[in-house]
């Protein structure tokens, strides 16, 4: 409930013409505001100031928020660097040694592979030979004809297109 | 009802709240706030004063178990935190070593082939004494089943006997273990059972290489014991290198498993200290097999005693083959009682060259100007040589040759030809000459420590005993190496420049790139218009002479035979039987790149010769040269044949 008293509107003009006349001759006309003294005007309320202890509160308040969000950072900072980081890399260094025990091992395996092939190609059983001058075939070098330089560009013939 | 009117009441009335403060108008904080800081207080006086008390038994307090205790002598487990804190238990405990993998340098040849590796390898060291799971003994015939059932190497009963030797103790269990057997053989954990992890040498290519290469022991200490693996170890090694942090473990898939704090690592030392280069050889692999296996086939042919091959390139002294047999397995050289093969004869050994050393004689009367190309000498078949008699090889069988051309004293090997030819050189120049050769001077390669300086006659009984310059003219009287002989010739058919042999090309990268080359040295022996005349005379020893068995089709070969006699020395003179023949090869020779020598050890059999025996072998690996390098025929065979007949 408002402290004001309800304007009288039926000595209103609807006439909107009429009201800006009205409305520029006197604004008072409009409404009319019952006279009261001011004495009995209701104010509205005054914000108190917050007492000391509140303040405080609301400051460490905010201040455990923003710690709390620092601690759990730092937490998870903390986490991966001594347990998720630590566990990442040993499990890649793990990797690293089982590759170059396989790559070492492999490389031994394609040599021996190759040593068996060398080896059985010597059993005549296995119609193997030895690359010999005979079997080799040494080609004549080719003659290059010169590259033309083009002096000039062609000029295509005009077609005539369906358009 | 009592009840009912209290609870009535107590809804109406709102209970008042004792508060911490007392009421504003009053001064001071209520009892009841004191009380809450006297109970705080106590609880924090307690918790301080357990964790001043667990800081003192963690960090400073030396755990109540002494080294000179008979707990601890009793008991050896807990030798280990004996007069020691928590915290250094505590630490010793979560640190771990870090050994990343550096394994000695590959070696590899011309063409990246991997000549030995380093594998990782997995030994058993069985410690009978320690039979212990979880505290408790377990008895030997036990382990014995279970090791026997896993490994399926040995019955039990052979797993106790081999407990029981107390040779056994402190040595790996020899045999392949299995990656499973591994597991299998950890999972029991017996603490007498000790898997180890350990880097283990790899030659595949078994003994294609192995004089070249040599080994290295096959134990923790694994220090190089001959060739390559020898001479070069320092820049072989990797200096293994070791990381000590934390670590604690975690159980993934059933299995323990350690985690590493890198944090932990000491930024200062390099982690990684191993480089991916390899050591890179002149050696081909292909030229190896081809040279070994022509050997092989006339050793066998012959029943030789040993024989060897070197290919050398002209040009710089790169050795791209040396093979010698009999040779050894480098994977299984603890089987060898033969200490002889581990050494490189054909860089250790001394022989006599005989005719092989005539075309060198040549040159250096050339170079003197003692003799022109074009100089003829009687060949009479025989020679008086002061108080001696000297003979040529075929005196026997064929009439004497009378009038001959240098190029035909080479092509018939005539020692009376060369004696004649010889004398026209005062023995001092002569001498001189030979010493200046570098024959006494020992011509080191990387494939063996013990190279031996050649050896030559006193210079005194050299100028003064006639018989002296004579036989040295064929061959004879004084002695060098293989490899010396190769370096000579090689000076011949590239200008007259002694070059340096060498095995090792430098430190490659993987894609073949040298990062590190062995610098190469020579010195000029001859003029290079003498050594174009001998090496054409040489030629003609090929074409029409003792050396037809290394005629290649279509390419021009020149080279000499050699066939000589061993010094016996238990009688200090000449053995009636044994002898040593020998071809030395030099191709193409229009264009000179290739040296060939072939040294067979007292061959058996009739028709033991140069000729018969070494030069078919050096024109096998003539063609396999050919053949791998691609190298063009020289065709005009008419063109050949004038320069021939030239002389």
């Amino acid at each position: 409930m408002s402290a004001l008293p309800k304007p009288n509107f039926k000595e209103i003009d609807t006439s909107w013409k009429s009201q800006v006349a009205r409305k520029s001759s006197s604004a008072d006309s409009l409404v009319s505001f019952p006279k009261k003294s001011l004495t009995n005007t209701a104010r509205l309320p005054i914000k108190k100031r917050p007492s000391a202890a509140l303040q405080l509160l609301k400051v460490l308040e905010k201040g455990s928020s923003i710690l709390a969000v620092v601690t759990m950072s730092g937490s998870i900072a903390v986490y991966l660097a001594t347990v998720t980081i630590p566990q990442q890399w040993s499990s890649e260094y793990e990797n690293l040694e089982t590759l170059q025990r396989k790559e070492r091992k492999l490389v031994a395996l394609d040599e021996a592979l190759k040593y068996e092939i060398a080896k059985g190609a010597q059993q005549s059983d296995l119609e193997m030979s030895a690359i010999a001058p005979e079997s080799t075939i040494f080609l004549e070098r080719a003659f290059v004809k010169p590259v033309e330089t083009a002096t000039s560009i062609k000029e295509l013939p005009s077609v005539r297109m369906g358009y | 009802m009592a009840t009912k009117k209290r609870s009535h009441q107590a809804s109406k009335v709102p209970l008042k709240r004792k508060s911490l403060v007392k009421n504003p108008s009053q001064q001071g904080f209520s009892p009841v706030f004191w009380r809450l800081i006297f109970v705080w207080s106590v609880l924090m006086v307690s918790a301080i004063a357990l964790a001043g008390k667990l800081y003192t038994l963690q960090v400073r307090e030396i755990v109540p178990v002494s080294k000179d205790s008979e707990l601890v002598k009793k008991n050896k487990n807990l030798v280990s935190i004996a007069d020691k804190t928590l915290k250094e238990i505590a630490e010793g405990q979560q640190k771990g070593i870090l050994e990343p993998y550096t394994p000695r340098l590959q070696i590899v040849d011309t063409q990246q082939n991997v000549l030995a590796t380093d594998i990782i390898s997995h030994k058993l060291y069985i410690h009978p004494n320690l039979f212990v799971r979880y505290g408790k003994k377990v008895p030997a015939e036990k382990i014995a089943q279970q090791l026997s059932s896993i490994l399926e190497t040995k019955t039990p009963e052979e797993f106790l006997a081999y407990f029981q030797d107390r040779k056994n103790q402190g040595v790996p269990f020899t045999g392949n273990i299995s990656e499973s057997a591994i597991k299998k053989i950890r999972a029991l954990r017996i603490d007498g059972l000790d898997v180890r992890k350990q880097y283990a040498r790899v030659y595949p290519h078994k003994e294609m290489t192995a004089e070249v290469i040599g080994y290295i022991n096959d134990d923790s200490d694994r220090k190089p014991k001959a060739g390559v693996e020898y001479t070069q170890h320092l820049l072989l090694e990797n200096k293994p290198t070791e990381h000590i942090l934390k670590r604690s473990f975690t159980t993934s898939k059933g299995q323990n498993k350690p985690v590493y704090f890198p944090g932990y690592l000491d930024s200062s030392k390099p982690f990684l200290s191993n480089d991916d280069l390899k050591l890179q050889l002149t050696i081909d692999l292909g030229l190896q097999q081809a040279a070994r296996t022509a050997l092989q086939i006339k050793m066998e042919e012959y029943q030789a005693k040993r024989g060897t091959v070197i290919v050398m390139d002209v040009s710089d002294g790169s050795i791209l083959a040396l093979a010698c047999e009999p040779t050894y397995d480098p994977n299984q050289y603890q089987k060898y009682s033969d200490y002889s093969l581990f050494k490189n004869w054909a860089v250790t050994d001394l022989y006599e060259p005989g005719s092989t050393f005539k075309p060198i004689n040549v040159a250096i009367a050339l170079d003197e100007g003692a003799i022109n190309p074009q100089e003829t000498v009687e060949d009479t078949g025989t020679i008086e040589v002061g108080t001696d008699i000297v003979r040529n090889h075929d005196y026997d069988k064929v009439e004497p040759r009378g009038e001959m051309t240098i190029p035909q004293v080479l092509q018939h090997s005539s020692n009376v030809g060369m004696i004649k030819l010889m004398e026209k050189i005062p023995p001092e120049i002569y001498y001189q000459r030979l010493k200046e050769l570098g024959i006494e001077e020992k011509l080191d390669l990387e494939t063996t420590p013990l190279s031996t300086a050649g050896r030559l006659k006193d210079e005194i009984e050299f100028t003064v005993r006639e018989i002296e310059p004579a036989t040295a003219s064929f061959g004879q009287g004084f002695s060098l190496t293989p490899l010396k002989l190769i370096q000579l010739h090689a000076a011949i058919a590239n200008g007259g420049k002694l070059v340096k042999p060498h095995v090792v090309k430098g430190l490659a990268d993987f894609e073949g790139y040298l990062h590190y080359q062995i610098p190469t040295q020579e010195k000029t022996i001859f003029s290079a218009e003498t050594t174009r005349t001998v090496l054409e005379m040489m030629e003609t020893v090929v074409e029409t002479g003792s050396g037809k068995s290394a005629i290649v089709e279509n390419y021009r070969v020149a080279g000499k035979t050699g066939t000589s006699q061993k010094s016996d020395s238990s009688t200090g003179s000449y053995a009636e039987n044994a002898k040593i023949t020998s071809f030395v090869g030099i191709f193409p020779v229009e264009k000179p790149r290739y040296v060939v020598l072939a040294v067979v050890d007292e061959p058996q059999g009739e028709h033991t010769y140069g000729s018969t025996v070494a030069a078919p072998i050096v024109g096998e690996v003539i063609k396999a040269i050919i053949a791998r390098q691609g190298i063009e025929p020289e065709i005009k065979a008419e063109g050949k044949r004038q320069r021939a007949e030239g002389f």
